[in-house]
């Protein structure tokens, strides 16, 4: 699509470790338009959280980019330099972490951590910096802002620091927000407000659009437009949210769904998927699904499948389609 | 530090192996760590030289030759083989006086490294098992002790009792005692809560049986690993002392006294210095090289230098 | 802070209270008659002085009077009468002291000033040559002893290159640099700064190695949390993230073991200054030791103790200021 705000083709993250090279983001290809809500589904280990910090390029040895492209408003950034890289991180792609109290500086008070985005990346003096982040707090909902700039993160509740890194993620209107499980370590009251909140913040800045990655099929569907469903370092599904729970194609995609506890079906068994996920140092050849799809054909532990555009926004990487 | 590790890998499958002897298992470790075979070959030759010191001198240590006075090493002009190191301001043949006073710092070390070994780990085990306020004045008092300068508890001590091998004892013990109850009663604390020790106390054990058979063989690794890296502050606290004149006194040869000895002949005889300091530094080094191996093997978990 | 500081210093008042105990009972405590083992060293020594030391130590007062008098003179500042040196203990020291105080703070100060960049650029530099020679210095740091360390020291450079004399003061550091600063004479300074060199060198030599190592190990901890993932999501340059955030954080368990290290340092002072013959108050207590000049030696353990809670409960300070979050641990 021309018209995509960010292209992932064929993504290849791996971590030198002393069995091999573990290969988190193995071939991952995905698309997000600009404004849109688009959710990263996947067990842990799939290598989603290495997907988005490949795409702001946080990846720290020993893990490191090994091919493909990220195509964001026309640039492949793996070609960018370190400085450039710099310019787009907090004021074009925002991050947003899975542990609050572990993403925010312990010694710096939450208002000068969120205004040194300000600092990075514009040239508005003090007061103005100062005056902005204020604003921001609260619009993110967090009372008193005027005061709580000079808090320390101890200071805050799990909700109110997430909410603060909420607000330096959007501070520069970014284009791209890439929200890393951040309801995971909330309470549950708490995750919905955050989600409320992500929302709300999400359909006022119209040009934001927001990855969101979860393990959490639930949490995904309640904000997102499109869904796509990772397993062992690949993308095997997309599409949109309202068909993947009805119509899941993948029987990856099945078996997750169905693995799921549902609170108004009564007297129900637990279906987990049998097996574990396959080694990511040396992956089985073929499909990486096969040893566990209730569906395997010879075909699938030979040749890899190729995720395929079905129309209207639907793709999936399954022998069963082709 | 709050929080995760940015650097965590995705996941991956570990390796399992079977466990044979604990010998067996430490010599394997041993074998692969060059630093560790550096300190452990150190360690060897200390301790063989400090049993066998009478054995390996070549001379008497406290013999006055004054004939001998300030011999240079066998290397230099006017020394001979005889005496291969030199001898001091008192014709002594130094190779003689180093080697015996290694059988010195030795036995001072042992001695009290297992005199605030028990005292320590009893202090600890009991503080941190049984808690309340005996436990909170106890550890202010061991916090207090652990920063409060060496020099002047020693002091009070010598100001009382006078120099001496039994002073030099008690002072280093007193000094040294707190690290071991520290460690002991933190690890207590954590083992206290651990499913097995719930396991016991609902079977019905007693207390004792509790800190003797189950709390304090978890602990030995740590001990042990502390135990070996203070006995190279030890040694080196006990030179000082005997530098000073306060510590070992003569006619026991000690390293600290001899170079004390040759500090006032650095000019002319600088050899009286170099055999025991060079006795101290590969002492020292070898010690915390094995420690540090012992460490890095057995409890990770200690902070790192 | 208001709270904590009271606190604080009634915690010190109490170790101070202690020591005056024990130095104050230290008379009762030597087994047999001391005056008589000083009269054994001073063939000067009457009968008539060995009264008067036994009046002025108190052996003749009842333990509790002797505390009572003993505590009281010290607030009127008498600190007893050294039996050698003929003269009040409160003079020897008042000279003394500034050496020590010199000695201790200045290089303290420079051997954080070094450690914390060794430190930082080890870390940065991971397994670099530079981080494996600075690993190997570090070893031998903390395994060569500070006055073995002196000795080698004055071997080379005394002995060997003759650029520094081996013993002695020549006045105050500080003032030098002061005075040699006001009058543009930098002779002014190399005059003090030469006696100092050394001593200061051996002192600090271990604090180097050991707060070097703590730094860099603290730094490589720091650089893998989240926090600092998250300032570079952010955009940071990468001095940044070293210098405003790993570092600050990498900080403070260095200043929390530089409490424990006060003490070490006093240690290698005293040692240092018998190495160097620097007249402070750790030749004088050593003298004291070995002339059994009991007045004396109260008195040089009772201010040196008073010295080093002061300057503990300062670490301290600095410590809190580091790190906000230290209120919650206290509560």
């Amino acid at each position: 699509m021309s018209d995509a705000l960010l292209t992932i083709s064929d993504l290849e993250t791996r971590y030198r470790t002393s069995r091999g090279d573990l290969r988190a983001v193995d071939g991952a290809s995905l698309t997000v338009r600009p404004g849109e809500a688009v959710g990263l589904v996947g067990e842990s280990g799939c290598g989603k959280s290495a997907l988005g910090q490949s795409i702001m390029r946080l990846i720290q040895p020993p893990g490191r980019i090994t091919g493909g492209r990220i195509d964001f408003a026309g640039r492949d950034l793996l070609t960018l330099g370190d400085r450039e890289m710099r310019r787009l991180r907090g004021r074009e792609i925002a991050m947003i972490f899975q542990d609050p109290m572990a993403t925010l500086d312990p010694v710096q008070r939450i208002g000068d951590q969120i205004a040194e985005l300000l600092e990075f990346h514009t040239d508005l003096g003090r007061t103005a910096i100062r005056k902005r982040v204020v604003e921001m707090l609260d619009e993110v909902g967090i009372p008193q802002p005027a005061a709580r700039y000079r808090n320390y993160p101890h200071e805050f509740s799990g909700g109110m620091q997430q909410r603060a890194i909420i607000a330096a993620a959007l501070i520069l209107q970014p284009r791209l927000v890439i929200a890393d499980e951040p309801t995971t370590a909330l309470d549950v009251t708490v995750q919905a407000q955050i989600l409320d909140l992500l929302r709300r913040l999400q359909e006022s800045q119209t040009n934001t659009a927001i990855i969101l990655v979860s393990h959490d099929l639930g949490v995904v569907s309640q904000l997102c437009d499109r869904v796509c469903v990772m397993y062992s370092g690949e993308v095997i599904e997309e599409a949109s949210t309202g068909e993947i729970l009805a119509d899941p194609r993948h029987p990856y995609t099945v078996g997750l769904i169905a693995s799921m506890p549902r609170l108004d079906v009564e007297g129900q068994t637990l279906n987990p998927i049998p097996g574990s996920v396959p080694d990511a140092i040396n992956p089985p050849p073929g499909c990486k699904f096969a040893p566990r799809c209730p569906r395997a054909m010879d075909r699938c532990r030979i040749e890899r499948p190729v995720l395929r555009d079905h129309g209207s926004g639907r793709s999936v990487a399954c022998h069963l389609y082709d | 530090m709050p929080g995760g590790d940015s650097t965590r890998m995705p996941a991956g499958a570990d390796v399992v192996e079977a466990r044979p002897s604990f010998l067996a298992r430490f010599f394997r470790d041993l074998v692969r760590s060059p630093k560790g075979m550096v300190g452990f070959v150190i360690i060897v030759i200390l301790l063989a030289t400090a049993a066998l010191a009478p054995l390996l001198a070549p001379h008497d240590a406290t013999l006055q030759v004054l004939t001998d006075r300030f011999l240079p090493p066998f290397y230099a002009e006017g020394g001979s083989v005889d005496h291969l190191i030199g001898a001091d301001n008192m014709g002594r043949d130094l190779l003689s006086r180093v080697i015996l006073a290694t059988r010195t710092s030795v036995t001072v070390a042992l001695i009290v490294i297992a005199i605030i070994m028990v005292f320590g780990s009893a202090v600890g085990l009991l503080s941190g098992y049984f808690g309340g306020i005996v436990d909170t004045l106890l550890m202010r008092l061991v916090d207090f002790q652990l920063s409060f300068p060496f020099i002047l508890l020693a002091l009070l001590l010598l100001a009382i009792f006078g120099p001496g091998f039994s002073t030099l004892i008690v002072a280093l013990s007193v000094a040294f005692w707190v690290n071991f109850a520290r460690l002991v009663r933190s690890e207590t604390l954590k083992l206290r809560e651990a499913e097995f020790v719930q396991a016991a106390r609902s079977i019905g054990v007693s207390h004792a049986a509790i800190m003797i058979k189950h709390i304090l063989p978890n602990t030995l690794p740590s001990i042990i690993v502390l135990a070996t890296l203070d006995i190279a502050v030890i040694i080196i606290s006990e030179a000082a002392m005997s530098f000073l004149g306060l510590g070992i006194q003569p006619p026991t040869p000690s390293w600290g006294m001899m170079i004390s000895d040759g500090r006032n002949y650095l000019y002319d005889s600088y050899w009286m210095v170099l055999g025991p300091g060079i006795a101290i530094v590969v002492t020292a080094v070898g010690i915390n090289l094995f420690g540090d191996f012992l460490r890095d093997t057995y409890d990770p978990r200690q902070s790192r230098l | 802070m208001g709270a904590y500081l009271i606190r604080r210093l009634l915690q010190a008042l109490l170790v101070i209270a202690a020591v005056v105990f024990v130095v104050a009972m230290l008379v009762k405590l030597v087994p047999g008659d001391i005056v008589d083992m000083m009269a054994i060293g001073n063939p000067a020594f009457t009968e008539e002085d060995a009264e008067r030391v036994r009046e002025e130590l108190g052996m003749n007062r009842s333990v509790v009077e002797h505390f009572v008098v003993y505590t009281t003179g010290l607030f009127e500042g008498e600190l007893g009468n050294s039996i050698r040196h003929r003269q009040p203990a409160a003079t020897l020291i008042a000279e003394r002291l500034p050496a020590t105080v010199e000695l201790t703070v200045v290089a303290m100060v420079f051997a954080l000033l070094l450690a914390i960049p060794i430190g930082v650029i080890t870390a940065i530099k991971q397994g670099s040559v530079v981080d494996q020679v600075g690993t190997a210095l570090a070893t031998l740091g903390v395994a060569i002893p500070g006055f073995l360390l002196g000795i080698l020291m004055i071997m080379l450079f005394t002995v060997e290159l003759g650029w520094l004399p081996p013993s002695g003061r020549s006045g105050s550091v500080v003032v030098a640099l002061y005075r040699s600063v006001v009058e543009l004479d930098p002779g002014i300074l190399w005059e003090s700064l030469r006696y100092f060199l050394m001593p200061a060198a051996a002192l600090a030599a271990s604090i180097v190695a050991i707060n070097s190592r703590l730094i860099r190990s603290t730094m490589l901890d720091v650089i893998r949390q989240d926090y600092i993932q998250f300032v570079r999501a952010k955009g940071a340059p990468t001095r940044v993230v070293y210098l405003r955030h790993a570092l600050r954080n990498a900080l403070i368990p260095s200043v929390t073991i530089l409490g424990l290290q006060l003490g070490f340092l006093i240690s290698g002072a005293f040692i240092i200054e018998n190495v160097f013959a620097w007249p402070g108050l750790g030749r004088l207590a050593v003298e004291a030791i070995l002339w059994r000049d009991l007045p004396l030696i109260q008195a040089t353990v009772l201010v040196s103790s008073i010295i080093f809670v002061a300057l503990s409960i300062t670490v301290d300070l600095v410590y809190r200021f580091l790190d906000p979050r230290i209120d919650y641990a206290r509560r």
